[in-house]
């Protein structure tokens, strides 16, 4: 579930994005951030798959580096992705516990004529960027930059 | 909530906060915009304003231009320039980490009072804490707190003086090598430790204590002219002085300045003309300069060396110092310390008391005064000559003449009944001829502050100094100095005790010694001891062991390398406790660092203006030809890929090059160079200092215009919107005329930048710098740390990549109209008039109180406006003035404009960038619809080719502030001069 926040900012897009489990969250999350671009994002259709890993120490960073691969695949592939598979493993490396993310992105190449796209997400920042577990499951709050 | 500021009107176009509005402001914020305007600026943008204020090495004011909105951090529309050295190359100076410090923690704050941490973290109470550096204690305003549950994780460590922190294993203390976390701290290790304590803080009630009746009732006692005592109020509402209470953020400084000046300062009046002054040690001066400076006057230090010669009770006596002194020529500063209770001319030839708001302050107002007075008049804390463990009584006097030595009587005894309300005894002595001089005699009367243990160190724990960095330093020695000696005392006296207790039970000698001196470890006590405490008896406190330090050698060792008042002591113990509370973290914005900070440069964003010979008459019948052309050829949106198609290898010379690759390989004139900021490149531009991952993400897309507020635009000059016809000439301006304006900038690669550093600072900052941020948004590294260096490089490559998008749609434009008009862009007089950017960080130079510096100009969302005659314009607009593009929204058009001198003395060369937002995207996304949207612009005349019309309704005109208005605003103030407005025919948005 993901909605997104009026109040929070003039200039851009925020987001909200809640699961049960991390995972379920990420993936709202990215799907929120999809619907930042385009109108609707169940037009895009989940035909290709692309792996994404990433690595990092806190679920913040783990969740901005996500999403930050998903603009960044926008721009460099041209893809939009609307279906996720998310899979989130805790490691303990050295002294350390740190978080990996393996997870498959599915969407297709961004066609302007098929897909109603509003505005660019330029980049994910950390403005007023959450993510906190509740009684219900983990929520998570962006601001994308527009 | 934001406060509201209060707005001093300069001129119908300039307003001015003052300092006092934010605690921590450097210099005042100054907005250039109309009434109407202003009126209906977001208060946010005014908090954000008075934040950048607050950065270290700001130059003259942090202004927001007429545009200005709220943006991350700093402004939108708004520009600051920093000083080289000093300063920060942009927003979020940032400093020492109090990571997770237990809520019941007391911190000391900068005037001098405790607070809770867990009270402080409602950010109620604006506080600035002591930073301690190796080198010097600064105060710095605390950005940030955070909060979390502890997480087994507390630990209390104990000092030898009895002081105990509870913190978590990664709270940093500061030792001889270092700051080192708790959990690498170990028994024995010495840390620093400030052992001021001050005192509770009680919040001050509004009661009135300055006044502009009291003001000008004062200046006529004093005998000021009715001329005088109108422009003195005036200065003194100009900096918000006039009226004063007692919860005034401004009265702690003006208490120590009040204190300092009865101790060791004067107010004097010459003729008509009133003014003050203070002595000390250069290096206090210059404190007191800095508060004095942040109050509004101006003050400056001067050296005399003198030669004194007076009778005293030893004999006569000749000396020679080098004496500095302060010196403040602002009536108005005068007159209001005056107002405050100071005396006026030579203090002991007159009556005066400590002044009676004072008596009735809270406690920590009067502790300020104290110290303060302390600062400038009290004896150095010193050690017997004889008895070098112990120290002398603390001492202060006063002078007076035979006549007022019953008033002087009285203010010792108002000073001895405030100390004693901190629990310090103390007494008078008996009035002393102190010397014949000039004036008669004159005698001085002491009151000396006892100096048993307890005495002293609540007198220096509590009370302590201002404006005397060395007396604070060996006060807050002789405290730990004290306390050791003390617990040293107590130690031994419980071992003798203990001793006793043991043989009374029937343990032998030898057994007895074993045990105590295991358990001790020799630290308080030799074998000696324990048999003579056995055998004796003590009648007397055990005294301590010869082999303890004197004062002077342990403050020269406790103080090695601290220049702050912080002292070394050892770590008695250190265990884990179990804490099940809150425990809170801090952020400080600390000018010992200069920071370079991410998320402020991104794009580049910028304008291009170029024109055409063709006539609107010509061009109307092809203008739909030509927009579709245009749309097709200049790819615009989300995912389109450039028409320029390069290799990853040729993108990195383009970002090195800029605008000059994209002429070197056909696409554009050489001419295009020099009608472009900087020549079209940064130079500096660095291509291995960015990430493979921006050079992935962006070099697909040179040749894309963006999305969003990006657009290209094709625009007619109406004659009636020609405001300076001769500066319209020179550019190639007629009326009728069709000119091409479009907005775009360094797309993904700029903002991949962006976060790639952002990342980099992160992981750098916490692992080297010990660095958290206040604004993740924000996080930055030291300017001249090689990260630091790394970002601006790597900026520079963004900014580069964006002259060169520009420049090759510009050919792309040329080429459309050559092909639809069947002529050459040459024939078609496509030249291009200017492209200027507006998110940069440029090194520039500027005469700054008189002398030319060179300093960083920060312009966010805002236009550089060189005028007439500036080096930096040699070549194409040297006599003109450099062009300024404005656009407005996709309504209402756009505006050429001038830069001017006026720019450049007062907004460090700046203007306004366009229109600025009024309405956010989703309010504008209910209210507007973009096929109906596109509709109405057609029927007035203007066509918007899109593929993106939901995009289209967040670009509506009406959530934009009105251009004109915002143009008319810096057009008034002299920062830019109008040369013409234009209107738009045809619009490509992305």
């Amino acid at each position: 579930m993901y909605r997104y926040i009026d109040e929070l900012t003039s200039a851009d897009v925020a987001f909200e994005a809640i699961g049960k489990t991390r995972e379920e969250m990420f993936s709202e999350a990215g799907i929120a951030l999809l619907g930042v671009m385009v109108r609707d994002p169940k037009k895009i259709e989940p035909k290709k798959k692309t792996r994404i890993r990433k690595k990092a120490e806190s679920v913040e960073k783990l969740l901005f580096d996500f999403l930050d691969e998903l603009v960044f695949l926008k721009d460099a592939k041209q893809m939009f992705y609307s279906k996720f598979e998310v899979n989130i493993k805790e490691k303990k490396e050295k002294e350390k516990t740190v978080l990996e993310l393996d997870a498959f992105a599915y969407g297709e190449k961004i066609d302007p004529k098929k897909h109603d796209i509003v505005i660019d997400a330029k980049a994910v920042t950390m403005h007023h960027f959450k993510v906190e577990k509740t009684d219900k499951g983990w929520r998570c709050q962006v601001v994308i930059d527009v | 909530m934001i406060k509201k500021p209060d707005f001093t009107k300069i001129n119908d176009t300039l307003w001015e906060i003052s300092t006092s509005y934010k605690e921590g402001m450097n210099v005042p914020v100054r907005v250039y915009a109309t009434k109407k305007i202003l009126d209906s600026m977001d208060l946010a943008v005014f908090d954000q304003a008075s934040n950048v204020a607050t950065l270290p090495g700001i130059q003259k004011y942090s202004y927001v231009m007429p545009d200005g909105h709220s943006g991350y951090g700093f402004p939108i529309g708004g520009v600051a320039a920093f000083d080289l050295n000093e300063g920060v190359i942009s927003p979020g100076g940032v400093g020492f980490d109090i990571n997770c410090l237990v809520g019941d923690s007391e911190i000391l704050t900068e005037h001098g009072y405790r607070l809770k941490i867990k009270d402080m973290v409602d950010g109620r109470i604006k506080v600035s804490l002591p930073v301690l550096t190796k080198k010097k204690a600064h105060n710095a305003e605390i950005l940030l707190y955070l909060r979390r549950k502890a997480r087994d994780d507390v630990y209390e460590i104990t000092t030898e003086t009895g002081h105990v922190i509870k913190a978590t294993l990664d709270h940093p203390l500061l030792t001889p090598t270092g700051m080192k976390e708790i959990k690498h701290l170990e028994k024995d290790e010495l840390i620093a430790l400030y052992p001021f304590k001050g005192v509770e803080y009680t919040e001050p009630n509004d009661d009135e204590i300055i006044s502009p009746e009291l003001l000008r009732e004062v200046m006529k006692k004093i005998g000021l002219s009715d001329q005088s005592i109108k422009s003195i109020m005036n200065e003194l509402k100009k900096r918000n002085l006039h009226e004063i209470k007692r919860n005034s953020p401004l009265l702690s400084t003006l208490i120590k300045l009040l204190a300092y000046s009865i101790g060791n300062g004067t107010v004097y009046m010459t003729e008509k003309r009133v003014s003050s002054a203070f002595w000390g040690r250069r290096e206090d001066l210059l404190t007191i300069k800095k508060d004095i400076e942040k109050l509004g006057f101006s003050a400056n230090i001067y050296k005399r060396d003198r030669r004194h010669r007076i009778s005293t009770r030893y004999g006569e006596v000749r000396f020679e110092i080098t004496e500095y002194s302060l010196h403040v020529p602002a009536r108005a500063f005068a007159v209001l310390l005056v107002a405050l209770g100071c005396p006026i001319g030579n203090k002991a030839n007159q009556v005066f008391q400590i002044p009676n708001w004072i008596k009735e302050s809270p406690k920590w107002h009067k502790r300020l005064f104290l110290a303060s007075y302390f600062g400038a008049e009290m004896s150095s804390p010193k050690e017997m000559n004889k008895h070098p463990y112990n120290f002398y009584m603390a001492s202060v006097s006063v002078n007076k003449t035979s006549r007022f030595i019953e008033s002087g009587l009285k203010f010792m005894y108002e000073i001895k009944e405030i100390l004693s309300e901190f629990g310090i005894k103390s007494t008078i002595a008996n009035p002393e001829k102190e010397y014949s001089g000039r004036h008669g005699d004159t005698y001085r009367i002491r009151l000396h502050v006892l100096s048993n243990p307890e005495n002293l160190i609540q007198l220096y724990q509590t009370i302590g100094f201002e404006y005397n960095i060395e007396k604070t330093k060996r006060a807050n020695a002789v405290i730990v100095y004290l306390l050791i000696k003390e617990n040293m005392i107590k130690e031994r006296t419980m071992i003798a005790q203990l001793a006793k207790e043991k043989y009374k039970s029937g343990t032998s000698t030898i057994q007895i010694i074993k045990e105590i001196m295991e358990e001790t470890k020799g630290e308080y006590v030799n074998p000696r001891f324990v048999i003579r405490s056995i055998y004796e008896g003590r009648k007397t406190m055990p005294r301590i062991p010869t082999k303890y330090n004197n004062f002077k050698e342990f403050y020269k060792d406790s103080t090695k390398n601290l220049n702050n008042g912080a002292v070394w002591v050892k770590i008695r113990n250190k265990e884990k406790v179990k804490y099940d509370g809150y425990v809170y973290d801090f952020t400080m914005n600390h000018h010992a660092h200069n920071f370079i900070a991410n998320g402020f440069v991104v794009s580049n964003c910028g304008m291009r203006l170029v024109r055409t010979d063709l006539t609107f008459d010509e061009v109307k019948p092809k203008l739909k030809e030509l927009i579709e052309k245009l749309f097709k050829k200049v790819p615009s949106g989300v995912g389109a890929t450039g028409f320029v198609k390069i290799s990853k290898d040729e993108f990195k010379k383009v970002v090195e090059e800029g605008s000059r690759w994209a002429v070197e390989h056909g696409y554009g004139w050489e001419e295009d160079l020099k009608r472009t900021e900087e020549n079209g490149c940064m130079e500096g531009a660095d291509v291995n200092k960015i990430s493979q991952r921006a050079i992935t993400r962006g070099y697909d897309q040179i040749g894309t215009l963006g999305s969003g507020n990006h657009y290209l635009e094709i625009q007619v000059v109406k004659e009636e919107n020609i405001f300076d016809k001769e500066a319209a000439k020179k550019l190639g301006i007629f009326p009728n005329q069709v000119v091409v304006m479009f907005h775009c900038g360094s797309r993904g690669f700029g903002h991949q930048i962006a976060t790639d550093s952002l990342n980099v600072f992160l992981n750098v900052m916490e692992s080297k710098y010990k660095i958290k941020i206040r604004d993740k948004e924000l996080a930055c590294a030291p300017f001249n740390s090689p990260e630091g260096q790394t970002y601006f490089s790597a900026m520079k490559c963004g900014m580069n990549m964006a002259f060169a998008n520009r420049q090759v749609i510009l050919h792309r434009i040329r080429e459309v109209f050559s092909e639809v008009f069947k002529s050459d862009p040459e024939k078609l007089g496509m030249h291009q008039i200017y492209d200027v950017t507006h998110n940069t960080a440029k090194v520039e130079k500027y005469l700054i109180d008189g002398n030319w510096k060179e300093v960083i100009v920060h312009r966010k969302g805002a236009t550089r406006a060189f005028g007439p005659e500036n080096q930096e314009m040699k070549g194409e607009y040297y006599k003109l003035g450099q062009p300024v593009i404005i656009g407005g929204s996709m309504e209402t058009g756009s505006y050429l404009l001038l830069g001017t001198k006026k720019a450049e003395e007062e907004t460090f060369g700046s203007t306004a960038h366009g229109s600025g937002r009024t309405m956010s995207r989703a309010q504008a996304k209910h209210q507007f619809r973009g096929d109906q949207l596109q509709k109405d612009m057609e029927k007035r005349g203007i066509i918007v080719k899109t593929d993106s019309l939901s995009g289209l309704a967040e670009e509506a005109g009406a959530a934009y502030k009105n251009i004109d208005d915002v143009v008319e605003a810096i057009d008034k103030a002299g920062i830019s001069k109008k040369v013409v407005r234009f209107v738009p025919v045809a619009n490509i948005k992305g």
